[in-house]
């Protein structure tokens, strides 16, 4: 049972360093990014390719490079490269400031994405993708306690990530992309580089769901491209949006709910009542009703975005008597 | 010595360019329909594929009664136009009623795309049924340089009738009238006495019943019925439409027909697999390029 | 000379909504632009503003040419547009609109961020305290935490103001400030442009309440199917005829605009 936990967790925890990062494109800055998967595969599939031995032909595997690198630093490689991919994506793609232009747009980038990874083998491995990283730090670590070692490595850069999110959306930078995401134009009126500044958001979100992408796949050991299509995309929006977009603790619980609780919870039904092959589109069923009426009836989601507090930090006591002037 | 490799390539070309006018067809009736619709509610449909797939799983069903393909599908497309005027009716007027944002809307498509999409694979299961067609659907017909099977041929025919009576009902009738007033400006049209509402779910109707022929047609032509096939060619529906221009139906024919030939003779010469990938290419390039159309004026429209 | 507008022109699929329009204003000038509706005079905002390219003609700002410069840069230079809607940012509180008006890119770049965390804070502990005065001339101040969007419509106008005071602009185009705002609302409106000036503030004020343009405009622009028809103080646009006819909306030929736009 305990097991079975720690798998469960390793697999949230690390889809909330994914939904964090797209909580800041769409929660702080509202730009809907429907490629946020995408990137989280390119994060994936460039740990993998980095992190593994070359390619031969024994394996049945093919991909590019295979440069046997240690696993942080294929992590570093992975998450590098998603945000690279973002940068090049975004900087196109948000010259066009309208909301649901950029939206189509990323949705066309993430399916002609997945198409061509799967397309043309030499790459990724095309549909068969790629399988057999050994488990990172196993041999330091043992078989028995890696799981639970790799979940608090998980849960550590998730807090760092959080941390780092939240000090974001309480500086200046935070506070102008929400002022963006609440009303573009009037941002420009005052000076915003909107482009720039949805840019920056658009990076740093796609740098985390590379990192996300990353540590799933030092789990997985494995990647291909049937684990993430647009259904995967519609979890993860639907994720933050049931637990508050806008809000990071609530972006995590949204996150733990819709990836831990209904997903796993739906294995525990009696076999007879939901017939095993139907589990996958009953769960996409489920989510897809779920954002609707969470959009509906509850937008800001269960724990809404709350602006920082006005508060005048107190200056510090002074030491010393202050200095009297003496009258002239 | 004449090689006859010439030879073959040119009968190659013309017949992908045959497939492409079959799949022409199929697109102009899918993006004629979402042209109209974006004109009228500015809401790009996520889930304009799935219209098409009920029409085709409509027609599956009718086929339980009868064989005639004629009648399955006018069923197809009673069914599309049912859930199309519920997707508009119960779901986006609901939103667009408390003042949802556009760009939420857009997710809520998305999430009834997906919604419909396994609710039809959890419905009708995951194996790939197959629209029974008459027995003598493959027959050949050579016709100037092309070789179109009877299917194609009906196919086409029923495309090209779809838009001249589309045609007819736009330019003539008062609702076509009245449409095209909301589609320009629906604050002028209220005020000018347009039931506007009304028109709206009017339109959306003929939209699902569009998109539903088309659905039919694609399952006559590929042979299964699946549920995903609606959403896999869902953006080079949208590719049509935005190249032809929003509110232009006309343009997204025209589209329809460059992008539908393209992708076909694309295909002969390069990895199948990428064709459709071709046509998001294009979506692509049109928003960022030319987001009102090939055939813009200057005014932008959504 | 702060603003010179000279010979702008837009036209809207092959309708005219600007023909040569030309404007000079000095520092702290109070100007009006009137006009019945779909006079072009919104769309002279948006064009000096640059929220749209101009066709013809030039826009400068104090020494510098802005013809083609992105909204965002105009602003900085100290150009700022209010819109006929008050737009507030709705989710962010009061004072976080205030702050946001009152930061400058420079401090919000992402860089800055992570180097100077406690210079930044002391910066904007000084805005804090400068918008908290700003507010209680408003009347806004108790609603400091609250969400902008639940203000009523005259308390965003009033935050729209509150805004432009905390960004110190030296040119702001005001496009209607006063629609759809009662009669008591719009005297308060007429008040604050009033402060605006007193701070230096030159104001160009789009407006349909007359009232409000005389109480505040020294100098006054009429506008009229896409040209200037008239200009001065209000008494002889009073008596203008061509004014007159344009807001009774008798049709003025084109030839009729042209006299008056060469006299």
């Amino acid at each position: 049972m305990l097991a079975f936990i720690t798998v469960s967790l390793i697999l949230v925890v690390t889809n909330c360093i994914v939904a964090v990062g797209l909580n800041i494109q769409l929660g702080y800055t509202g730009m809907v990014n429907l490629m946020s998967i995408t990137c989280v595969a390119i994060g994936g599939y460039t740990t993998l390719v980095l992190a593994m031995p070359p390619a031969t032909p024994a394996t049945g595997l093919t991909y590019v490079l295979g440069l046997n690198w240690p696993f942080p630093l294929a992590v570093l490689g992975g998450t590098v490269v998603a945000g690279l991919f973002g940068l090049i994506v975004g900087s196109v793609a948000l010259r066009r400031l309208r909301a649901h232009y950029f939206a189509i747009v990323t949705f066309c980038v993430a399916e002609i994405t997945h198409q061509s990874i799967g397309n043309f083998n030499p790459l990724f491995g095309g549909f068969n993708g790629i399988y057999g990283l050994p488990q990172p730090g196993v041999d330091v670590i043992g078989y028995d306690n890696w799981n639970y070692f790799y979940l608090l490595v998980c849960f550590v850069i998730l807090a760092i990530v959080f941390v780092f999110a939240e000090y974001l959306r309480r500086r200046p930078f935070g506070r102008a992309l929400r002022a963006i995401r609440e009303d573009q134009d009037a941002a420009q009126a005052f000076g915003r580089n909107v482009y720039r500044l949805q840019l920056e958001a658009f990076v740093i979100g796609s740098l985390l769901a590379g990192l996300g992408g990353a540590m799933l796949v030092g789990f997985t050991g494995a990647l291909d491209p049937g684990s993430w299509g647009s259904p995967e995309t519609l979890v993860l929006i639907t994720a933050i949006i049931l637990g508050g977009s806008g809000n990071n603790l609530g972006v995590v619980v949204g996150m733990v709910l819709v990836a831990g609780v209904i997903t796993q919870g739906l294995t525990f039904l009696p076999a007879g009542l939901i017939s095993n092959t139907l589990l996958s589109p009953v769960e996409v069923m489920i989510y897809g009703a779920l954002l609707i009426v969470v959009l509906r009836f509850r937008p800001e989601g269960l724990l809404p975005e709350r602006p920082p507090r006005d508060v005048i930090k107190e200056p510090r006591r002074r030491l010393t008597a202050p200095h009297v002037v003496a009258e002239d | 010595m004449v090689s006859w490799r010439p030879w073959l390539s040119v009968s190659l070309f013309l017949s992908s360019v045959g497939f492409g006018m079959v799949t022409a067809g199929i697109l102009a009736l899918a993006a004629v329909g979402l042209s109209l619709q974006i004109s009228v509610t500015n809401v790009p449909n996520f889930a304009h594929g799935e219209l098409l797939t009920c029409g085709a799983y409509g027609a599956l069903v009718a086929q339980f009664l009868t064989n005639n393909l004629f009648v399955d599908a006018l069923v197809g497309m009673v069914v599309s136009g049912v859930v199309a005027f519920g997707m508009n009716r119960f779901i986006l007027q609901s939103f667009i009623k408390i003042g949802t944002r556009r760009i939420y809307l857009l997710i809520v498509t998305a999430g009834v795309s997906l919604f419909l999409q396994n609710a039809l694979a959890v419905v009708f299961g995951e194996p790939d049924r197959v629209l029974t067609l008459p027995s003598d659907a493959s027959q050949p017909y050579h016709i100037g340089p092309f070789i179109w099977t009877k299917i194609d041929l009906v196919v086409m025919g029923a495309a090209v009738t779809a838009m001249v009576l589309l045609y007819l009902l736009l330019q003539y009738t008062r609702f076509g009238k009245a449409q095209r007033a909301v589609a320009d400006s629906p604050e002028l049209a209220r005020v000018s006495g347009v039931p506007v509402k009304r028109v709206v779910n009017l339109t959306w109707i003929l939209v699902g019943v569009l998109a539903g022929l088309a659905g039919v047609a694609l399952a006559a032509t590929s042979g299964t019925v699946t549920p995903p096939m609606g959403g896999t060619i869902l953006l080079v529906v949208f590719a049509a439409a935005i190249l032809g221009g929003i509110g232009k139906p006309y343009g997204a024919l025209v589209a329809a027909l460059v992008i539908g030939v393209g992708m076909e003779v694309s295909a002969a010469y390069i990895d199948p697999a990428y064709k459709e990938v071709i046509a998001v290419a294009i979506l692509v390039l049109a928003i960022l390029f030319r987001p009102n159309g090939l055939f813009s004026s200057a005014r932008e429209t959504w | 000379m702060l603003l010179e507008v000279d010979g702008l022109a837009k036209e809207f699929g092959g309708v005219h909504a600007v023909q040569d329009f030309s404007l000079s204003m000095d520092a702290g000038e109070v100007v009006g632009l009137i006009g019945p509706n779909g006079a072009g005079k919104s769309t002279v905002i948006t064009l000096v503003a640059g929220f749209t390219r101009q066709d013809k003609g030039t826009v400068r700002f104090g020494d510098t040419d802005i013809s083609h410069m992105p909204v965002h840069r105009r602003a900085r230079l100290g150009l700022v547009r209010t819109f006929q809607l008050a737009r507030v940012w709705g989710r962010l509180s009061v004072m976080e609109n205030m702050l946001v008006a009152a930061s400058s890119p420079p401090r919000e770049s992402l860089w800055r961020q992570f180097t100077a965390p406690r210079a930044q804070r002391a910066e904007e502990d000084l805005d804090r305290e400068r918008a908290r005065g700003v507010l209680a001339e408003f009347e806004l101040l108790r609603l400091k935490d609250e969400p902008a969007e639940r203000l009523s419509g005259g308390q965003k106008r009033l935050l729209e103001f509150a805004r432009i005071v905390m960004a110190q602009p030296r040119l702001v185009l005001l496009d209607e400030p006063s629609a759809s705002l009662s009669p008591a609302m719009s005297r308060r409106i007429g008040e604050s442009i009033l402060h605006l000036t007193s701070l230096g503030i030159a104001v160009l004020l789009v407006e349909h309440d007359l009232s409000l343009v005389e109480d505040t405009c020294s100098r006054i622009v009429c506008m009229a199917a896409s040209r200037v028809i008239a200009e001065g103080s209000m008494e002889s646009l009073r008596s203008n005829e061509l004014v007159v006819q344009a807001y009774l909306g008798a049709a003025l030929e084109e030839r009729d605009l042209s006299k008056a736009a060469g006299a």
